[in-house]
């Protein structure tokens, strides 16, 4: 293991931490230098110091095995989680160490929880910086930083690896650099476009910027306390729905669909299999929720279910409804697009539809067997056939996420929490989803939740992002040697 | 870039975090040590305040019953003289408290006492004079020296918010010092790391390799990541080992 190249790349990586805390002072300064401005240019020098220091020594460029890339990749979201408290400590006020080390992890990991009360009294400095947060961790910090290192050249693909959900990768055969740029230009792209569709709407400047890294990133930080609530305008919603449906898409697929390539969101069945998921969901629990009169429309009810939905399936974690006065049905329907989440290469969390489509055709597959036990069947997404390690590497992964479901929850309930708060914000927290129920419904936050839960939730939102193993593995032993 | 320069750099990069630490933490702290002040001389000059006003209104009191007691038409100087006082510590009380809500009570009661003694038109008999004190005027002067008792106390509930305020800033002073060692130890700890691994790793394996070859004549091959003077310096070990070898075969 070559720690001195780790420290290198991981350095990049905190180099574009602190040009994203830099902008966040612009913002500050823009707005008459918020009590914002300091922390934000404070920390950015402390995390551009840091990141800078291990390039006035290493300076040679060499080829990085799995091993480092994996140490890279998990180190850098760490460290990056860190650095990120710093403008959140140094403000003060609602942050104190264990809100900021929560509200960071929370953001780069793009799960959008907050135990931040009154939001709208934060600076618009610090404000951005959360949303930065989120887009950053959104397409993935090495993501990133693999278009701006041209030193790695041909060793980029061992980087990405840890980086793409390995279902991503095989589902998608394209080479590692084509990856990225397709995620850069599909990322960029939607959040340009989405910033000016809600300035349409009518949401100011710095509200859709804010809003439309939230949303691509699929993150759910808001500017506002009630989150998309706050404007009660259809058109936001609307805007904010479809691309947080759009944002829990294989973005290549949705390059694909843009350039007009013959695999496209349309063709795809995992694609198809989600928006499925998505409308059918909605539906249910509209009729459910209008057939109780919770709603005085069946228009209200499919408005207010649909964006909810796509929140929760995206893992955006945006709100328009309060999801704890709904009813049970619906909840339970709310709980399951938590646990499913959206698709494998998309910036969402959470099993991911491919997993769960998978295991739907491996239960087809496994019922054929008994009745046909000599024929040959094979598994295919896509017409592609997929190898017995992938589907027992993802069955693997369906158990061992359950698993921690459990655990999560076990912790929660034992430091006190009741069980729908536990075990929802177990979901909310592996799956990167923001909200849950109880205590931690969508017009709640996590402030109310007890200092050793709120140290605990970051553990889990940091599993779920490196897709459980990445991190496991970081921190075993043998491995480091 | 040179080991000299690489190594200044590192030490510059401490130095200047090390200095910027001071220096925040100075400037914090003496934000914090002037904070401190204000908050005590705004607590010693409520409390000044309210016993210069209970003082006067005591006096007053006083030159009052005085006048209840002889039946005389006119105040004495002293009176006087102690209202005077007890206005000027009222007026600087109003003038110095940052919330008026504070001294609102302390004005009416004032204005109260003040309209009661001076309507009052004493007559020559004693007993009705007793009764205009016993009666009215008390309820005034206890009124009065009730709302100087609340704006003493009044200052109470603003010092535990001030103090919550300053306990606040103590942190705020704290947590960019705090930041700022723990970024220094991670960067001692790279540059410990760095400087082993570029310049003492190579040089010990360099005495060994060279001791290898002048005891067992084991080829001098020392295996180097960077480009350096250390570097340089193993070349010329090779060049030197390699100089000599041609010599002895000539």
């Amino acid at each position: 293991m070559r720690f001195n190249l780790i420290l290198k790349y991981i350095g990049i990586v905190l180099l574009l931490d602190a040009i994203f805390m830099l902008l966040s002072a612009c913002v500050s300064m823009m707005y008459y230098g918020d009590s914002a401005l300091y922390p934000l240019l404070f920390s950015a020098g402390l995390t551009a110091v840091m990141g800078a220091f291990p390039m006035i020594f290493v300076r040679e460029r060499s080829e990085i095995n799995t091993r480092e890339s994996y140490v890279i990749v998990v180190g850098a979201w760490l460290l990056s989680c860190v650095v990120g408290m710093f403008p959140f400590l140094l403000w003060g006020g609602e942050f104190s160490p264990v809100n900021s080390w929560f509200e960071s992890v929370s953001g780069f990991t793009t799960t959008g929880a907050t135990t931040i009360v009154d939001v709208e009294a934060l600076p618009a400095g610090l404000l951005f910086w959360r949303s930065s947060t989120h887009w950053l961790g959104g397409v993935g910090v090495v993501m990133f930083t693999l278009l701006i290192m041209p030193s790695l050249g041909r060793y980029k693909s061992s980087l990405s690896k840890t980086e793409l959900s390995p279902m991503a990768r095989d589902n998608f055969r394209y080479k590692a650099q084509t990856i990225a740029t397709i995620l850069i230009v599909v990322y960029v792209g939607m959040t340009l476009t989405e910033t000016l569709l809600l300035r349409v709407a009518g949401m100011s400047w710095f509200d859709s910027v804010n809003t439309a890294m939230s949303t691509v990133a699929t993150g759910g930080f808001s500017t506002k306390n009630n989150s998309i609530a706050f404007w009660n305008n259809a058109w936001i919603e609307s805007v904010v729905m479809m691309f947080m449906v759009l944002s829990g898409i294989h973005f290549g697929l949705i390059f694909g669909t843009i350039s007009g390539k013959s695999k496209n969101i349309f063709t795809s069945e995992v694609s198809r299999y989600y928006l499925l998921c998505i409308a059918v969901v909605a539906v249910v629990i509209a009729l459910s929720l209008w057939g109780n009169h919770t709603y005085d429309s069946l228009w209200s009810a499919l408005r207010y279910s649909s964006f909810q939905v796509a929140a929760y399936a995206s893992t955006s974690g945006f709100a328009t409804a309060d999801v704890n006065l709904w009813t049970p049905l619906a909840m339970v329907m709310i709980v399951f697009v938590s646990i499913q989440c959206a698709c494998a290469g998309s910036t969402s969390g959470g099993l991911k539809a491919d997993r769960v489509w998978l295991a739907m055709k491996t239960v087809r597959a496994g019922l054929l067997r008994q009745r046909h036990p000599n024929a040959v069947i094979r598994i295919k997404i896509d017409n592609v056939v997929q190898e017995e390690p992938l589907v027992g590497a993802g069955m693997t992964f369906i158990f061992v996420y359950m698993l921690l479901l459990l655990l999560g929850t076990i912790v929660l309930t034992t430091a006190g929490e009741d069980l729908t708060t536990a075990f929802t914000a177990t979901v909310a927290s592996v799956g990167n989803v923001g909200p849950g129920l109880g205590k931690v419904g969508s017009m709640n936050n996590y402030a109310t939740l007890s200092p050793f839960v709120k140290t605990f939730l970051p553990m889990l939102m940091l599993l779920g992002r490196l897709e459980i193993f990445g991190l496991i593995q970081f921190f075993m032993l043998r491995w480091w040697r | 870039m040179g080991i000299r320069k690489k190594i200044a750099l590192g030490f510059v990069c401490i130095g200047m975090l090390m200095l910027l630490s001071v220096l925040i933490s100075l400037f914090q702290f003496s934000s914090l040590s002037r904070q401190t002040r204000t908050i005590l001389s705004a607590g010693t000059l409520n409390v000044d305040l309210s016993r210069a006003m209970s003082d006067a209104l005591q006096e007053q009191n006083a030159a009052i019953l005085q006048r209840v007691v002889s039946g005389k038409p006119y105040y004495s100087e002293h009176y006087e003289q102690a209202r005077a006082r007890f206005d000027a510590a009222m007026n600087e009380a109003t003038a110095t408290v940052r919330d008026l809500t504070q001294v609102e009570a302390l004005l009416a009661a004032r204005d109260r006492f003040v309209y009661a003694v001076d309507g009052r038109l004493f007559s020559p008999h004693v007993e009705e004079n007793s009764r205009w004190y016993g009666g009215p005027y008390n309820a005034v002067y206890g009124d009065l020296l009730k709302a100087i008792g609340q704006y003493a106390s009044s200052n109470e509930t603003l010092f535990r918010q001030r103090a919550a305020a300053l306990e606040r800033r103590a942190h705020n002073s704290a947590t960019p010092a705090l930041l700022m060692m723990a970024v220094m130890v991670t960067i001692i700890g790279m540059f410990f790391f760095l400087l082993d691994l570029y310049y003492i790793k190579p040089v010990v394996a360099m005495r060994r390799a060279l001791e290898g070859y002048l005891r067992y004549k084991i080829a001098f091959d020392v295996k180097m990541d960077g480009r350096d003077e250390v570097y340089q310096l193993k070349e010329s070990i090779g060049d030197l080992i390699a100089t000599g070898k041609s010599k002895k075969e000539t």
